[in-house]
Order: C-alpha cells, then sequence, then structure tokens
C-alpha cells in the first residue's frame, strides 16, 4: 500500500519539477505556489480531522501564528527567515499544546466551539496587538528568504522552495498514516474506548497530532508571509478556517491526497465568490453539506470508488483495498 | 497467585447501586465465569476493572498492583485485556490492521520516528504485520485479512475482537459475552477456542448468559444479582446454589 503512495509521490514531484518550465505566466505560478501553502494547512488537517476525527474550526489562527511570528521575527529582530520559520513552527506547536490539553477532553460540538473560540481569540490578538501586529492596517517589508546563496525572489523560484517542503509534508504524513501511529488514530477515531484497552493513551495521541497539524499551519504560514511580504488579520478569520475544513472534507478527509485535491480545486472558490463576499461562508456551509451527505469520502474518496470500480470491470475478483 | 483481586467495591449511579460490596479473585490459568440476571451489574463491573468508570468505593488490584480508576491504557499495558458486550472492531479498517492494533503495546515507534519512517520503523512495521497475520490464522480468519471489519458477519466480529485482544499477549483476557448471537456450532468451536487460549497460558474471566458454555469450560463462577455476589464456587455447585436459582427464576 504504502509503495503506491511513493510512486504517487514520485509522479507528483515530477510533474510539479517540471511544470514551472512551460508555464511561464506568473499569475498561474502563484496560484500554484498559493494551492502549495494551503495544501501544506489542509495535510496537517487531514491527518486531524480524517485519521483522529477531531475538528479544528480555528486553523487559520495557527496558519496566521506562523505567518505573523515568521514576520516579526524577520523584520524587528533581524533573524534570518529559515531559522525564524523554525522557532515560529515551535512556538504555534506550543500554544497549541496549551490550547489542546484542556480542550481535547471535550467530545464533538464543544470540541468545535472551543478550537473555533481560540481561533478567533488569536485573530482578536492580531487585531489588537497593533504595537507588535501593525493591527488592522496589517504590516509589511517582510524579507525574502535566503537560502545556500539563493534570494527567493521570484515565483519561479519560490514555487520549487513551496513544493518541496509540500512534498517533504506529505511524505512525513503518509509515513504517519501507514505506521502504529495512523493505526491508533484509527482506532481511537473509530472507537476510543477499544482504543483504550488496547494500550492506546488516547488523550496524548489526540494532542500530539493537533499540535502537528498546527506546525504544518504554521510552516505554511510562514511560507506565505515569505511570500506576499505583507500580512493583514483578514487573512487568518474565520473564514479561512471554515474554508480549510470545506477543502478537507471536499477534497476527502480519510485521505491525505484529498487534501492537496482539496485544495486544488477550492483555492479559486474566495475568487469566484468576490462577488458575492458576504455570502462566502454560505457557500462553503453548503459545499459541506452536499459532501458530507452525498460523497463522505470527498473527491479522493469518489476517485478512489470509481478506480476501483474500473478495475473490476478487467480483473474477475475485487482487487486488494487501496489505501491512502 | 491471585492475578486480578476485586476487593470491596462499589459503584451508583444516582440512586441506583450498581456494584455492591462485590470481593473476588481471578487466579492464574483460571477460567473463571461471571454470571447473573440482566442488569447484575456484569457489564458496570467490567468497565470499572477496565477504567472506563471510576469506582465509588473499594480496590482492583491486577498483578499485585492497584489499578483502581486507572485509565484503561494503563491495564492495558500491564497486560490486561478485553472484549465488548456492543462490538467494537474498528470500522474503516480491515480485518488484519484491526489485528494490528492489538500490537500496538508490543510496538514502540513514536510519532517523530514513524514520521521519518526510519530502517527500525519499517522492521517493526514487517514484524508487526507477521505477527498480526499469526494471531490472525490462529482464530481462522486469515482469509479475511483484506476485508474491511464491518463487512464481517456478527460471529466473526466477535472472533476478530478476541484475536485483537489476544495480539497484545495479555496475561489476563475478560471477554463480555462471547457467545450473545452465535449458532449452537459457533458456541462449541468458541469453548475451543477459550480452552485452547487458557492453555497457551493466558487468564480468562468471562461473562456470559449461555448457561451450556459456562458450566462446559468453567473452572469456577461468580454470581451476581443487584449488583451483589450471591455465590461462588465450581459450575455443579452454582448449579445447585438455590439463591442463584431464585435470582434466575424472578428474572
Amino acid at each position: 500500500m504504502i509503495r503506491n503512495n511513493y510512486i504517487g509521490l514520485l509522479f507528483l514531484s515530477v510533474v510539479m519539477a517540471v511544470i514551472p518550465l512551460f508555464i511561464s505566466n506568473v499569475y498561474y505560478l502563484s496560484i500554484l505556489i498559493f494551492i502549495g501553502i494551503y495544501s501544506l494547512i489542509t495535510i496537517g488537517l487531514s491527518l486531524l480531522m480524517g485519521y483522529a476525527g477531531q475538528i479544528s474550526l480555528g486553523h487559520a489562527a495557527f496558519f496566521g501564528l506562523g505567518a505573523y511570528a515568521s514576520g516579526i521575527l524577520t523584520t524587528r529582530l533581524n533573524i534570518a527567515p529559515i531559522p525564524a520559520a523554525i522557532v515560529a513552527c515551535l512556538f504555534t506547536g506550543l500554544v497549541a499544546f496549551l490550547i489542546a490539553v484542556p480542550t481535547l477532553r471535550l467530545r464533538g460540538h464543544y470540541l468545535a466551539m472551543a478550537t473555533l473560540g481560540f481561533g478567533q481569540i488569536i485573530y482578536v490578538v492580531f487585531n489588537a496587538w497593533i504595537k507588535l501586529t501593525g493591527g488592522p492596517s496589517g504590516f509589511g517589508d517582510i524579507p525574502r528568504i535566503r537560502l545556500a546563496g539563493i534570494c527567493f525572489d521570484s515565483d519561479f523560484k519560490y514555487f520549487y522552495l513551496v513544493w518541496s517542503v509540500v512534498l517533504v509534508g506529505f511524505l512525513l504524513a503518509i509515513h504517519i498514516v501507514h505506521s502504529r501511529i495512523g493505526r491508533a488514530l484509527r482506532a481511537l477515531h473509530s472507537s476510543e474506548e477499544a482504543a483504550g484497552t488496547l494500550g492506546i493513551n488516547t488523550s496524548r495521541y489526540k494532542i500530539e497530532i493537533f499540535v502537528v497539524s498546527t506546525m504544518y499551519a504554521s510552516i505554511a504560514g510562514s511560507l506565505y508571509a515569505h511570500f506576499v511580504t505583507f500580512l493583514s488579520p483578514e487573512s487568518f478569520g474565520i473564514s479561512f478556517s471554515i474554508l480549510l475544513v470545506t477543502m478537507v472534507v471536499f477534497g476527502g478527509r480519510f485521505s491525505v491526497w484529498g487534501a492537496i485535491l482539496g485544495a486544488a480545486v477550492l483555492f479559486s472558490l474566495p475568487e469566484y465568490l468576490r462577488v458575492a463576499r458576504d455570502y462566502d461562508v454560505l457557500i462553503y456551509g453548503v459545499v459541506l453539506l452536499l459532501v458530507v451527505m452525498f460523497l463522505p469520502g470527498g473527491l479522493a474518496g469518489w476517485l478512489d470508488g470509481m478506480a476501483r470500480r474500473i478495475s473490476l470491470l478487467f480483473i474477475s475478483r475485487a482487487p486488494k483495498r487501496m489505501k491512502c | 497467585m491471585a492475578l486480578l483481586e476485586i476487593i470491596d467495591l462499589e459503584k451508583k449511579f444516582g440512586g441506583l447501586t450498581a456494584i455492591d460490596r462485590v470481593n473476588f479473585e481471578v487466579e492464574a490459568g483460571q477460567i473463571k465465569a461471571l454470571i447473573g440476571p440482566n442488569g447484575a451489574g456484569k457489564t458496570t463491573l467490567y468497565n470499572v476493572i477496565t477504567g472506563i468508570f471510576a469506582p465509588d468505593a473499594g480496590t482492583v488490584r491486577f498483578r499485585r498492583r492497584e489499578i483502581t480508576g486507572c485509565k484503561p491504557h494503563l491495564a492495558a499495558s500491564l497486560g490486561l485485556a478485553r472484549t465488548f458486550q456492543i462490538i467494537k472492531i474498528f470500522k474503516g479498517m480491515t480485518v488484519l490492521e484491526n489485528v494490528m492494533v492489538g500490537r500496538h503495546l508490543k510496538s514502540q515507534a513514536t510519532l517523530p520516528k514513524a514520521a521519518l519512517r526510519l530502517p527500525a520503523v519499517r522492521r517493526e512495521e514487517k514484524a508487526i504485520r507477521e505477527t498480526a497475520a499469526r494471531f490472525l490464522d490462529e482464530i481462522g480468519l486469515k482469509n479475511r485479512a483484506g476485508d474491511p471489519a464491518q463487512n464481517l458477519p456478527l460471529g466473526q466480529q466477535r472472533l476478530l475482537e478476541i484475536g485483537r485482544a489476544l495480539a497484545s499477549e495479555p496475561k489476563l483476557i475478560m471477554l463480555d459475552e462471547p457467545a450473545a448471537g452465535l449458532s449452537g456450532p459457533e458456541i462449541r468451536s468458541l469453548a475451543c477456542l477459550i480452552r485452547g487460549i487458557r492453555d497457551s497460558g493466558v487468564t480468562i474471566l468471562l461473562v456470559e448468559h449461555d448457561m451450556s458454555l459456562v458450566m462446559d469450560i468453567s473452572d469456577e463462577v461468580v454470581v451476581l444479582d443487584y449488583g451483589r455476589k450471591i455465590a461462588e464456587g465450581p459450575p455443579r455447585e452454582i448449579q445447585n446454589d438455590k439463591k442463584v436459582i431464585a435470582a434466575y427464576l424472578g428474572e
């Protein structure tokens, strides 16, 4: 099973490596860069939602923590971007840990509400702590990333940087899914009681995977900061949190591939919804409802089912179940 | 030696006393049955022992260590396994994967190591898969290894739960009505399986309604009624105990 993923990943890597050579239009390149950045968040979120079965309605806040931390450390303290991103990631993980310990005892709706609440608190901090974050007016002049003598100031170079990180993040996620940790997460999602009696420390694993998912979001935030070089709190509010959840569910939350699919397909949604600005969350809600009702496995689940049905035409007995 | 000790255990839910000063022990190597009319408190007792509920009073000791009120994974790490009256197999996972989860306690890979998939992790994964396959073979489900667990018929799902619990190599396994919903022949092969488990060195505590199974395989029987222990002894004695007969007739 994991071998299928390696093959897929290799294929994806080759495709991504080659794309910028054929696309000279910076607009399309920047779209792909954003899709990469959002994929990084959705990969982490799918580990939390699909495998561990938890929910976060405040993940945009962790994306923001990574972005602002990177921005502040590089502009105010003149720390180099890469170490700053690592510090930002650890900081975000710590905040997530402190939130997770009291919160992950809660069930279902209460957990959702708590993550919603914390997301809002962090969003308010971005707006209110003007001395640190520049408040609603935002702050800019975030430096470009410098690595091994290369300055990542063009979309062409940034594309390779972002997608290298995404592919590594993807690989790590696949490894987690296909390990005893991944099985423990799926087990505790299916029956927390039974998982406990098999020696799985359910609280610890829920906290661990929550922290990991926020660290993914933080790295994405750092990459975002050094790409757009200007941050304002608007990008890190509840609309984006809900869009992230919609991407994961639409793409297929039981699949790490689904995370990338969801980001790629729904990324442009805010663009199309520009005319209906105030209705964006409503549209996300409708998409979520439709997917959950008719396509619970999301796009990835649907494609997986199609692939199996097609292969049934060629093979006489049902193939081994494909997992991702 | 007493593997499991239940001492003066009490559990109330509001005004209802579910477990009323219950005392008994399970000796290593025994097959001990826990019986009683519906509502006698048997599953509640299981839940208290495994740490799903904390008792209001009393002590639970496993392998001489106090585990009263400890979280389930702690008791499990000491070698206490259980199955459930209402089946709790892991849906969305295959039959083999369910048993692989049973190997959790016998493996070490942490999240960072698993993410990097170090060679040691890869070796451990292979070992987990192979050992799980062996346990699956022992309970006769080898040919269903790749099937989604929820597709199995009830009897096989019960078997899977047992196999999954056995994969953790427990010292004591607590079975909760394993014969429920099984046909005659299935119950007979269950009896065979349970004896085999005991012979491999695992002690068994068994909650069961099927009296023929209980009388057939148990070394000792504990009888609960309205949360209280009313009798304890070898199966023959219990069968003829007036209090036990009265409790069941009153049901």
